[in-house]
């Protein structure tokens, strides 16, 4: 329920809105009551039933012509309030969701990496999507039709009642029954559908897997196997969806079949009462005309009462977004960081989450101004965790974590994250051109700073060969990159930014010898006069660090530069030993073979 | 969507070189436009929908004959109203006319005939009507679902069978994306189509039927009424065009706010990382903003519509019948009931009207999905098995290229005059730099495509002249980017190979060295894979795929090895899982490690297309040719340029991008 409340209160921010459409329901109401009774009138104008038979009354044109100018006026008023009323519910509700929707998106764009690394992409997707629809659903149907359709009903119903209340009684009785039906079935139709979507999904599954993977597919002739595996879900679907629609279908034919039969009880119950002289001819024409205004509101009862629990669902759902409250909090009263000269140290540094990532113990780094730090590990030993501590993107649970002597929890997040460069391992792309996307953290750059970074990078010429430059649209929509252009890309983007700190993902994945070659040079130009944190594959990364850390499990295990740990004979030995094996047997091989192959 | 992206792009090995040059045309494909919206009524489309209702005649026609039926009784409710208070109030006779001629008449006092009151008479017409209003109503969507799922799935199954059928290279132009939305939104679409045909033939009929009785009771009172018809026409259809408009700005609308929500969430960790927070929200509310306007806009037009409408009854209503049917019913040529059946009919009819109207938009929808679908089903696989292809006998193992050349677009040779031999059991390497056809190579013995010139062949046969799936059954291939399936391991391990027993997956795995690690898994064989394998290591992953590429004790096994993002410890276990897997087996490996090139049976590199050196490692060393600086290169020599950093890496990985 507070919930609800609270969706209201979000919509009582635009309360003349409100006010107006709760106000033009009204009007809109009591001119559509008119114009049942204006017919009525027009009849009992023309005639008088006595028992069998018919008296014609005569009445003036004059008098037929102003019934049918007040019935025509009392339509336009109705169409115009009826409008009046749409369009302030619709804004009302689109305000709403406005409101909620920019809410959203800027708690998402806020909250700390633990929360997205919890959260799947659809399913936030689908709180911004499909639940603010709910909501939206629930401010136009629940905050003011679920009104207007009692209003309506009321009305309607008392109209009939004044006219004749036996008629009235025998013709509605089954309302309230129908209304519980339906809004029952409406319940079971919705976990239906639920089901449905999901079926859908499996579906969805199977055939993106089977897309996506189609070389596997193709490798092992499993097209028949494939088949049906997809045939076998396909028709679970056709199976639920039948049942559903039919369900659909029974339902809104028992309403037909209601709204007939009342109209059959008013001819024959309301033709024994005009024989008995207590009802008029225009009373049981006025009749037929409100119970048709009757069809409306009963019919969406149930989808009006559905949307409160859909609302209630999905509030709840959105609500959990808005609330969460974010692991890394600025403090109130955080400073702003100038620029910093960049002496990292971690002091006795810990951290541990139930999610994704790895747990650290007792870390100790010192990372002196313009020092090169390297560090190695297994996946899952927690060389990412460490360097995303540095720029907050988690918090360290035990220990700190200082630049330039100070706690950066001190900081705000922005002056510290502008410290902080970052190139991750999974780049990111924006759907926007090149120069948007080396430009994406300085927005005010220049052309030529933008150039100067590309050509840090080692990509200017390549984006100087495409056909439109800086201006390729890149991302989901355009061009794919390859994987090398992406990462250099990415440390544009990062060098524009021009951190004292860097961090760097090394990864080489898949990327020939040249394009090897570009990256290790922009690695190079780029790290040259900051302190730098690279996850390291390269080898020639490795040996030149200033300091390489191992890490096993969360704690680092060996510390020092490539000869001092050489000479340990522990871990990274037997790494560098296993790992370039093969390239010293290259240099025996080769002066072996007497050739110089190498030189190109 | 990124990691399907990611793992597509790794997978596609040998198609890729070609088509990389496209690097600014965003649609590779030969492919329509996905947005595009056209034509209302497209024949060619409709005439080939109504062709997959063949196989449903029956259904269609029940449901065609449930359809008129409820029309029928729909409007002729008020008729019976009317006659029912004549006759049952005033026992007056009736005829039944249309414009002017009688077609039957009903004398007065109709229910004498069984000597009980007109009233209860036509109570029970009424009960009848009624019964038969609801069978019919409930009949014309059981029909209309059955029919209409009933093609959504041949329609699936035919799109996902033919599917099957496309080669990579067709896989490798298109993006999943585009394919997925066909045979999802634009096949639900087609459906809909169906459904809404069914509901607009009621629309229709009703209209036509209610101006069918309406003329019969008093033609000239239903032209007065009637005549506001074309007005209202006239004012939907204007309507309908800034309506339309409206509705395609809100799409496009909301696509954006989607779009920059997905992309805000996937990107959140550069987001943070570079502070575009702030801008980021001035951004984004712009076009939420846009999308408010776009419905504020629409909910104008939709709304509009309402006073419009309310208008023409009012005028149908009091002028048509109260003014004119009044006048009418004073001078005696009309009887009163009338009007209340007029009243009843007017109220009844727009409805069907503001239905037909807002199905336009639909319309226009399902003929643009039909031609893409139809666009996508007609295109022609690329291997085809022959009408008289054979089964593949048991497999040996022998390989043989025949002057072999391949090319995807004329005249651009990937392979060139290849000729190779490959004995039962030998172990080949394939060595080569970027983009000198290696992946190509290996994906032509597999049929990926058939060769442009030459042959190949598998114990003297024709790989053209088998069927594909007995070929493809006896061999397996293992990718450079690992892909497994939802599901468990064990249903991963065995894949397709629906008899293998769990000891036969046991026993792969076992020869592979996943069961150690599989065993430390929660529960092991039966551990469900999150979303593609992303709670394993790649290694851990490449393992399984290993297992799962011998399961089914292939003769032929060729293998693109993983390099990159490997741990140590499973960089070891493949080591040694390879040399058991290619024992007594044909294999043929693209090979990065050392250890492997090494070892081969016969090394074959490959320059631009073409071979160029075949022989063992030291030979090829001692020649000192292609194969001597290759290596050189790739691991990791450097000669005298000190400034010139070593271009190997620690793990060695110069892998395959071609």
């Amino acid at each position: 329920m507070s919930i609800l409340l609270r969706i209201t209160r979000m919509a009582y921010l635009y309360r003349t809105r409100l006010i107006l459409a709760y106000l033009s329901f009204f009007i809109a109401i009591g001119f559509s009551l008119l114009i049942p009774w204006l017919f009525g009138k027009s009849i009992d104008t023309l005639l008088i039933i006595d028992k069998t038979e018919i008296i014609p009354l005569n009445p003036g044109n004059g008098e037929l012509l102003l019934l049918a100018s007040l019935l025509l006026a009392a339509s336009i008023m109705r169409g115009f309030f009826d409008f009046a009323r749409t369009y302030t519910t619709d804004s009302l509700s689109q305000l709403v969701t406005y409101d909620f929707r920019n809410q959203i998106y800027d708690k998402l764009q806020h909250v700390s990496f633990a929360y997205h690394d919890k959260e799947h992409t659809g399913n936030l997707m689908s709180k911004a999507t499909a639940d603010v629809e709910a909501i939206r659903r629930f401010v136009n149907m629940g905050l003011i039709r679920s009104l207007e359709v009692v209003v309506r009903t009321v009305a309607v119903t008392s109209m009939m009642i004044w006219i004749n209340w036996e008629l009235a009684l025998i013709s509605l009785i089954f309302v309230p029954f129908l209304v519980i039906r339906s809004t029952l079935v409406m319940s079971r139709l919705r976990r239906m559908w639920l089901h449905v979507q999901e079926v859908n999904g499996e579906l969805v599954t199977v055939l993106q897997e089977n897309l996506v993977g189609i070389h596997v597919v193709k490798a092992f002739g499993s097209e028949n196997f494939e088949r049906r595996k997809y045939d076998k879900k396909a028709q679970e679907l056709r199976g639920e969806y039948y049942e559903s629609e039919r369900l659909q279908g029974t339902n809104s034919a028992w309403m037909s079949l209601y709204f007939t039969f009342a109209l059959g009880i008013i001819v024959w119950f309301g033709g024994w009462e005009i024989i008995r002289g207590d009802l008029t001819a225009g009373e049981m024409g006025s009749f037929l005309l409100f119970l048709n205004q009757l069809t409306f509101p009963i019919r969406s009862a149930a989808q009006i009462i559905n949307s409160f629990s859909r609302a209630i669902s999905s509030g709840q759902r959105i609500f959990e977004v808005l609330d969460s409250s974010s692991p890394v909090e600025e403090k109130p009263n955080a400073r702003e960081m100038g620029r910093a000269s960049g002496h990292v140290r971690f002091e006795d540094a810990s951290f541990s989450y139930e999610a994704r990532s790895a747990t650290l113990k007792g870390v100790e780094i010192d990372a002196p101004p313009g020092q090169v730090t390297a560090i190695l590990g297994a996946p899952g030993s927690g060389k990412s965790t460490i360097v995303n501590l540095i720029p907050r993107f988690y918090d360290v649970t035990g220990g700190r974590v200082t630049i330039d002597g100070e706690d950066i929890r001190d900081f705000t997040l922005e002056s510290l994250r502008r410290n902080v460069g970052m190139v991750q391992q999974d780049i990111f792309l924006f759907d926007a051109t090149i120069r948007d996307n080396i430009a994406y953290g300085v927005s005010n750059a220049t052309e030529e700073d933008i150039i100067n970074a590309a050509k840090i990078a080692q990509l200017h010429d390549q984006i100087m060969s495409f056909a439109n430059g800086y201006d390729t649209w890149v991302g989901e929509r355009g061009s794919t990159l390859s994987g090398g252009q992406r990462q250099r890309l990415s440390i544009a983007r990062t060098v524009l930014v021009n951190p004292p700190i860097l961090i760097l993902d090394d990864s080489t994945s898949s990327v020939d010898v040249e394009t090897e070659r570009q990256i290790h040079q922009a690695m190079v130009n780029v790290m040259k006069g900051r302190t730098t944190f690279v996850i390291a594959h390269r080898l020639s990364t490795v040996r030149e660090a200033d300091q390489i850390l191992v890490l096993r499990d969360g704690s680092i295990v060996e510390k020092g530069n490539h000869i001092e740990l050489m000479a340990k004979r522990g871990i990274y030995r037997d790494i560098y030993e296993l790992q370039l094996r093969p390239q010293e047997e290259v240099l025996l091989d080769a002066s072996l073979a007497g050739g110089d192959g190498g030189d190109n | 969507m990124r990691g399907v992206g990611g793992g597509f792009g790794g997978m596609m090995g040998g198609m890729r070189g070609l088509h990389a040059g496209g690097m600014n045309s965003p649609t590779m494909d030969n492919l329509s436009d996905d947005n595009a919206l056209g034509a209302v009524y497209n024949n060619k489309v409709v005439l080939r929908l109504i062709s997959y209702m063949g196989p449903f005649k029956s259904d269609v026609i029940k449901s065609l004959i449930s359809v008129l039926i409820y029309t029928i009784a729909n409007a002729s409710i008020p008729g019976l109203i009317m006659l029912a208070i004549q006759q049952g109030i005033t026992g007056q006779p009736w005829d039944l006319s249309i414009f002017g001629w009688t077609l039957l008449t009903i004398p007065a006092n109709a229910g004498d005939f069984w000597s009980w009151h007109p009233l209860h008479f036509f109570g029970l017409g009424f009960l009848a009507l009624t019964l038969v209003h609801f069978a019919s109503n409930y009949l014309q969507f059981v029909f209309m679902a059955r029919v209409g799922q009933s093609i959504l799935y041949a329609l699936r199954m035919q799109m996902f069978s033919h599917l099957q059928d496309m080669s990579p290279s067709f896989f490798h132009r298109t993006a999943v994306g585009r394919i997925m939305s066909r045979s999802q939104s634009d096949v639900l679409q087609l459906q809909e189509t169906f459904e809404m045909l069914v509901l607009a033939l009621a629309d229709v009929l009703t209209l036509a039927f209610i101006v069918l009785f309406m003329l019969m009771v008093d033609w000239q009172l239903a032209l007065v009424c009637l005549s506001i018809v074309p007005v209202l026409f006239f004012i939907l259809g204007y309507w309908q065009r800034f309506a339309r408009r409206s509705f395609m700005r809100i799409r496009r609308a909301i696509a954006m706010v989607n779009g920059e929500y997905n992309q805000n969430i996937t990107g959140v960790r550069v987001v943070q990382s570079l502070n575009r927070q702030e801008e980021n929200l001035e951004h984004f509310k712009e076009l939420n903003q846009e999308h408010l306007d776009a419905n504020l806009q629409a909910s104008r037009f939709s709304g509009g519509l309402q006073p419009m409408v309310e208008f023409l009854i009012g005028v149908g209503m009091g002028f048509g019948i109260v003014l004119v049917g009044g006048i009418m019913a004073k001078g005696g040529s009309l009887e009163w009931p009338v009007l209340v059946a007029f009243a009843l009919w007017i109220q009844r009819f727009f409805e069907p009207v503001r239905h037909l109207t807002m199905q336009y938009g639909v319309f226009q929808r399902s003929m643009a999905a039909g031609v893409r679908i139809f666009e996508l089903m007609d295109l022609q696989p690329e291997v085809k098995d022959k009408p008289d292809a054979v089964e593949m006998p048991p497999i040996r193992g022998e390989i043989r290229f025949e002057d072999v050349n391949f090319h995807y677009v004329e005249g651009v040779e990937v392979l060139q005059g290849i000729d190779l031999h490959i004995r039962p059991g030998e172990n080949v390497a394939l060595v080569g730099s970027t983009g000198a056809g290696k992946s190509t190579l290996v994906t032509l013995i597999h049929r990926f495509a058939d060769v442009t010139k030459g042959k190949i062949t598998i114990d003297g046969y024709d790989l053209r002249d088998v069927r594909r799936e007995s070929l493809v059954g006896q061999m397996s291939m293992v990718l450079q980017e690992p892909y497994l399936f939802s599901g468990n391991v064990k249903d991963n391990i065995r894949y397709c190979y629906d008899d293998a027993t769990d000891d036969d997956v046991i026993n792969a795995a076992k020869a592979v060295g996943a069961h150690d690690f599989i065993m430390a898994l929660e529960n092991g064989y039966d551990t469900i894979l999150a979303e593609r394998g992303v709670n394993l290591s790649v290694g851990q992953r490449q393992l399984i795929s290993f297992a799962r590429a011998i399961v089914g004790d292939p003769r032929i096994i060729v293998l693109d090895e993983a390099t990159a993002n490997i741990d140590t410890h499973t960089e070891i276990l493949i080591q040694e899982a390879l040399s058991h897997v290619l024992d007594g087996r044909t294999s043929i490996v693209i090979a990065h490690r050392l250890s492997t090139i090494r070892s081969a049976d016969k090394i074959v590199v490959l320059d631009k297309g073409q071979i160029v050196e075949v022989g063992r490692h030291e030979d090829l060393l001692r020649q000192g040719g292609v194969y001597a600086r290759l290596y050189a290169i790739n691991y990791g020599l450097s000669h005298g340029n000190g400034a010139e950093p070593e271009g190997g890496s620690l793990i060695p990985a110069p892998a395959d991008n071609d």
